[in-house]
């Protein structure tokens, strides 16, 4: 049946996308991959003679590979916030919920969130956190403070808190995805069994849940390790990612060869955490997907 | 159902790439009008510091020719630069370049020559600003002068009531999480001058050594902690004030301005250790697909009644002197129209750092805290 | 006890997840200049300032035009190669399929700056239409994995009675697969728009003079004007909300 197809109609169908995804996607790719191997003139523009300079500065000085190592961190404690903060959820609708309209709700309400602009999201931490913002007036109006906190917006802290907002429904989906296809029987054997509520969860539910929680926890890692505007909106004087360094690289220092190496680093990171996280979750899927 | 389902996708892309498409027809057959509606239904589009396009003194041009004034503005030097030079190419006329940068985008051929001849008031301008030799080359003019101003003490004198002496307020362990300063390697130059490397040579700032830059990321770190954020925008310190999130910056004479009208209580000084300051031009892109009007736009902005309609929302200091009779009191004192000297004593304008590169690197390690 | 411990903490989450949109909804409707609380008075005055603001308005029909045009090309290239995805093994397939997906596996600074470096080399100027480029190559790994397990369900006797009557694979692919998968293609458009509406990294780097509107609220939110933005960030939110109930009603139909 496939025969009937020729291979004109196969390049008819395929082809637009082939060129168009080596044209807009491959090529610049390579090209910063190039770009990353030149070097930049005082003036900012690139001088195209081959040199490793800009990876030798990422990896000796501070600036760049400490600032790269704080950003995995922070990454990392997203990651684990997102998970703490999804674990308790996605279990209750998985496991404690029995109608199925409350069910797909429940789940709905969780998904609703990622469809919300980021800008939105992430401005909404503003008003909270702010001086005058919410959390400032209810603790005064309430007499647990007596002067506004001042610390709370424009620190680390806000930037990590409105990303892990926002990462939240990335960590929650294929977490509630994954405990939703442990099969009930298991937890009544072991119940049965004798196993109380907190065994049971940490010696089945979790074991069974971990291939969507470490792809969930991936998405957390790899999107905070992307993002340059939660550290620019809320963040305070100390907060700077690395991505916010390519950022500047290219949109004020006007240094490209520079940032196209901190980018392909980026990169490079990311490929690798993805690999092991891959390897991770093929290791403990104890179920097919269906 | 399908089939109609088909020619509707179909359809729309044709017809809005149509309208796309008769737009342009109409700019072209328009070409053999009039002056005044040769460019009707034009755009002109300006890159520039924040209120450099209000629509206070923009609208009237807009009006007269029947074409819109944009402005995009933008945050720091380095930023105009990089956007003249990342492939932004055709898409901004006007450009409102600082002393900094303007002889480097002048020598990196991103402007073109203006003819001063148009300008009818070109010879009016501040005769002091119209020497200067750095948007010169030969016989072409590449700028025409504009505004300039302070990089200001900016404070709330609700919250600090005395007049501060020194920018060491900043370092007052009372303002601590209450001070701002601009995301730019303008800090540098302002430690420098709290350091008093520029008491014999006020090019000393922006050639500094290992040593002295050394000195000056020590201070900047000292500083760090007394931050609350580093501002990237006007309309962002104004925000920070506002909110009573800071009540002490480096800023402009806009901040003031505009906050003082919603009723806030600011003020602005230079102290004793001197403060940096700015000079801006007006250029016209090398690829400007509206010269002539972007000719025509200097030669309007530069009239004095419309002069002091841009200090009136900027209170900067502008280069027509004429302007003053369109000007309250209260405006010519707060933009020295009177004594359009005063700032050239008390400032140490902005040159071209030769070393931008390690400036930039070295604010960048500030603010990533990496000793 | 246990039950209120477990229903309590699922609460608190949702809690946390709604909170800070339904903060802005609230706060849209302040009088005031600043976001202070408690709010103090109340009224539409930030509502009226959104509909008077030309700028505003204009990155809006910048961002529906941009989504537009990047959804129907997306739709356009993608869909066939999706199908032949699908119904062709030939060689480098798996690459295509990793190398379409990569827009949405690695971080968007690095895409947007690698197209910020690369596309005015091959004569695309930064503007709205380099914009629509970038937006175009992420949404292509949206329609890929949106469409591929929709023709993975589709029945291949259908085809084969295209082919029985005489049809062409070319007539059999726009007039019978096509329209059956249409629902899906639906869908997939409407997470296109909504996705390239609020697409940043890439844009940020695209953009030359014309706004869209996450950048135009990201620039507004660092000038300060805040609580215009509580107005936009509403009527954003319940759009969000409408699409997001039409697309569910348009994957609920694919699966029956």
């Amino acid at each position: 049946m496939t025969t009937a197809y020729s291979n004109r109609a196969k390049a008819f169908l395929l082809l637009p996308m082939v060129v168009w995804l080596i044209a807009f996607l491959l090529l610049p790719y390579v090209f910063i991959f190039a770009q990353s191997l030149m070097k930049s003139d005082a003036f900012g523009n690139v001088v195209v003679e081959f040199t490793a300079e800009s990876y030798i500065k990422i990896f000796t000085s501070k600036l760049y590979y400490a600032t790269l190592l704080k950003t995995l961190m922070m990454s990392c404690l997203v990651a684990v916030s997102c998970v703490i903060i999804s674990l308790p959820l996605c279990y209750f609708i998985a496991f404690k919920v029995q109608s199925e309209s409350r069910k797909t709700m429940l789940y709905t309400l969780i998904v609703l969130p990622f469809w919300v602009s980021y800008i939105v999201r992430a401005y909404s931490w503003k008003i909270i956190l702010g001086q005058f913002g919410i959390l400032n007036g209810f603790l005064l109006t309430t007499g647990l403070i007596t002067e506004p906190l001042e610390i709370i917006l424009y620190s680390d802290f806000a930037t990590i808190i409105c990303l892990v907002y926002i990462l939240t429904p990335f960590v929650a989906i294929p977490m509630y995805t994954a405990l939703e296809q442990i099969p009930k029987s298991l937890v009544e054997a072991a119940k049965d069994l004798g196993a109380g509520s907190l065994t049971t969860f940490f010696r089945i539910i979790i074991p069974l849940g971990l291939p969507g929680i470490i792809s969930g926890a991936t998405f957390a890692l790899v999107l905070t390790m992307g993002d340059f505007l939660a550290p620019i909106l809320l963040g305070g004087p100390n907060t700077l990612f690395i991505s916010n360094i390519v950022q500047n690289l290219f949109g004020t220092s006007n240094d490209k060869p520079l940032g196209s190496a901190v980018g392909i680093v980026i990169l490079a990171l990311i490929v690798l955490v993805l690999e092991v996280s891959t390897y991770f979750e093929k290791k403990y899927s104890s179920f097919k997907s269906s | 159902m399908r089939r109609k389902f088909l020619t509707l996708l179909l359809a729309i892309p044709a017809v809005m790439l149509f309208s796309c498409s008769s737009e342009k027809k109409d700019a072209a057959a328009s070409a053999n009008k009039p002056d005044s509606l040769k460019y009707k239904g034009a755009t002109l589009n300006i890159l520039c510091w924040e209120g450099y396009a209000d629509e206070k003194f923009t609208k009237a041009f807009a009006d007269k020719y029947g074409v819109t004034v944009k402005g995009t503005y933008f945050g720091s030097s380095d930023e105009l630069v990089s956007k003249l030079q990342g492939g932004g190419g055709s898409s901004y006329d006007i450009i409102s370049p600082s002393c900094d940068v303007a002889s480097y985008i002048v020598d990196a051929g991103l402007v073109q020559p203006i003819d001063p001849t148009k300008i009818s008031e070109f010879n009016n301008l501040s005769e002091l600003l119209r020497n200067m030799t750095d948007v010169k080359r030969g016989n072409d003019v590449f700028g025409m002068p504009f505004t300039w101003g302070p990089d200001y003490l900016v404070y709330n004198a609700d919250e600090i009531k005395e007049e501060p002496k020194s920018w060491n307020l900043f370092f007052d362990p009372k303002y601590k999480g209450k001070i701002s300063v601009w995301d730019d390697i303008s800090n540098i130059y302002l430690m420098g001058q709290i350091l008093g490397l520029d008491k014999t040579d006020k090019a000393a700032l922006y050639n500094m050594n290992d040593e002295q830059l050394k000195q000056v990321k020590e201070k900047l770190m000292k500083l760090k902690p007394q931050i609350r954020k580093f501002w990237a925008t006007a309309g962002e310190l104004d925000n920070l004030f506002k909110n009573k999130e800071v009540v002490a910056a480096v800023g402009w004479p806009i901040t003031p301005a505009t906050l003082n009208k919603q009723g806030m209580n600011l003020k602005a000084t230079i102290p004793q250790e001197g403060a940096t300051g700015w000079i801006d031009r007006l250029m016209i892109t090398k690829n400007s697909p509206n010269k002539e009007l972007a000719m025509l736009y200097l030669d309007f902005i530069s009239k004095p009644e419309n002069m002091a309609k841009v200090a009136e929302v900027t209170t900067y200091s502008i280069a027509h002197q004429g302007a003053k009779q369109f000007m309250s009191p209260e405006l010519q004192e707060l933009t020295y129209i009177n004594n359009m000297t005063y700032y050239h004593e008390r400032l140490n304008f902005w040159q071209y750092v030769k070393e931008r590169k390690k400036y930039n690197e070295l604010w960048n390690e500030v603010k990533s805290g990496v000793q | 006890m246990r039950r209120i411990f477990t229903t309590g903490s699922a609460a608190l989450v949702l809690a946390f997840i709604y909170l800070p949109l339904l903060t802005i909804i609230w706060y849209s409707f302040s009088a005031e200049s600043v976001n202070s609380f408690p709010i103090k008075a109340y009224s539409l005055e930030w509502y009226k300032v959104m509909a008077n603001d030309e700028s505003l308005l204009r990155a809006v029909g910048n961002s529906l035009r941009v989504a537009f045009f990047s959804t129907v090309i997306a739709l356009f290239i993608g869909v066939p190669a999706t199908f032949a995805l699908h119904k062709f093994d030939f060689i480098g397939k798996k690459l295509l399929e990793r190398i379409v997906l990569m827009p949405i596996t690695l971080p968007g600074i690095v895409t947007g700056v690698a197209m910020l470096s690369f596309f005015p080399k091959i004569g695309v100027e930064l503007s709205l239409v380099a914009v629509g480029i970038g937006h175009i190559t992420f949404l292509l790994a949206i329609v890929v994995t949106q469409l591929l397990s929709r023709f993975k369900r589709l029945d291949p006797n259908l085809e084969q009675a295209a082919y029985d009557l005489g049809a062409t694979p070319l007539t059999t692919f726009f007039t019978v697969i096509i329209p059956n998968i249409r629902t899906a293609i639906i869908g997939a458009a409407l997470l296109c728009l909504v996705l390239s509406m609020d697409e940043i990294p890439v844009t940020f780097f695209l953009i030359a003079r014309d706004n869209t509107l996450p950048i135009e609220i990201y620039g507004m939110m660092r000038r300060g004007i805040t609580p215009e933005v509580n107005a936009i960030s509403t009527l954003i939110f319940l759009a969000t909300i409408v699409i997001l109930i039409l697309s569910l009603r348009f994957s609920r139909k694919t699966n029956d």
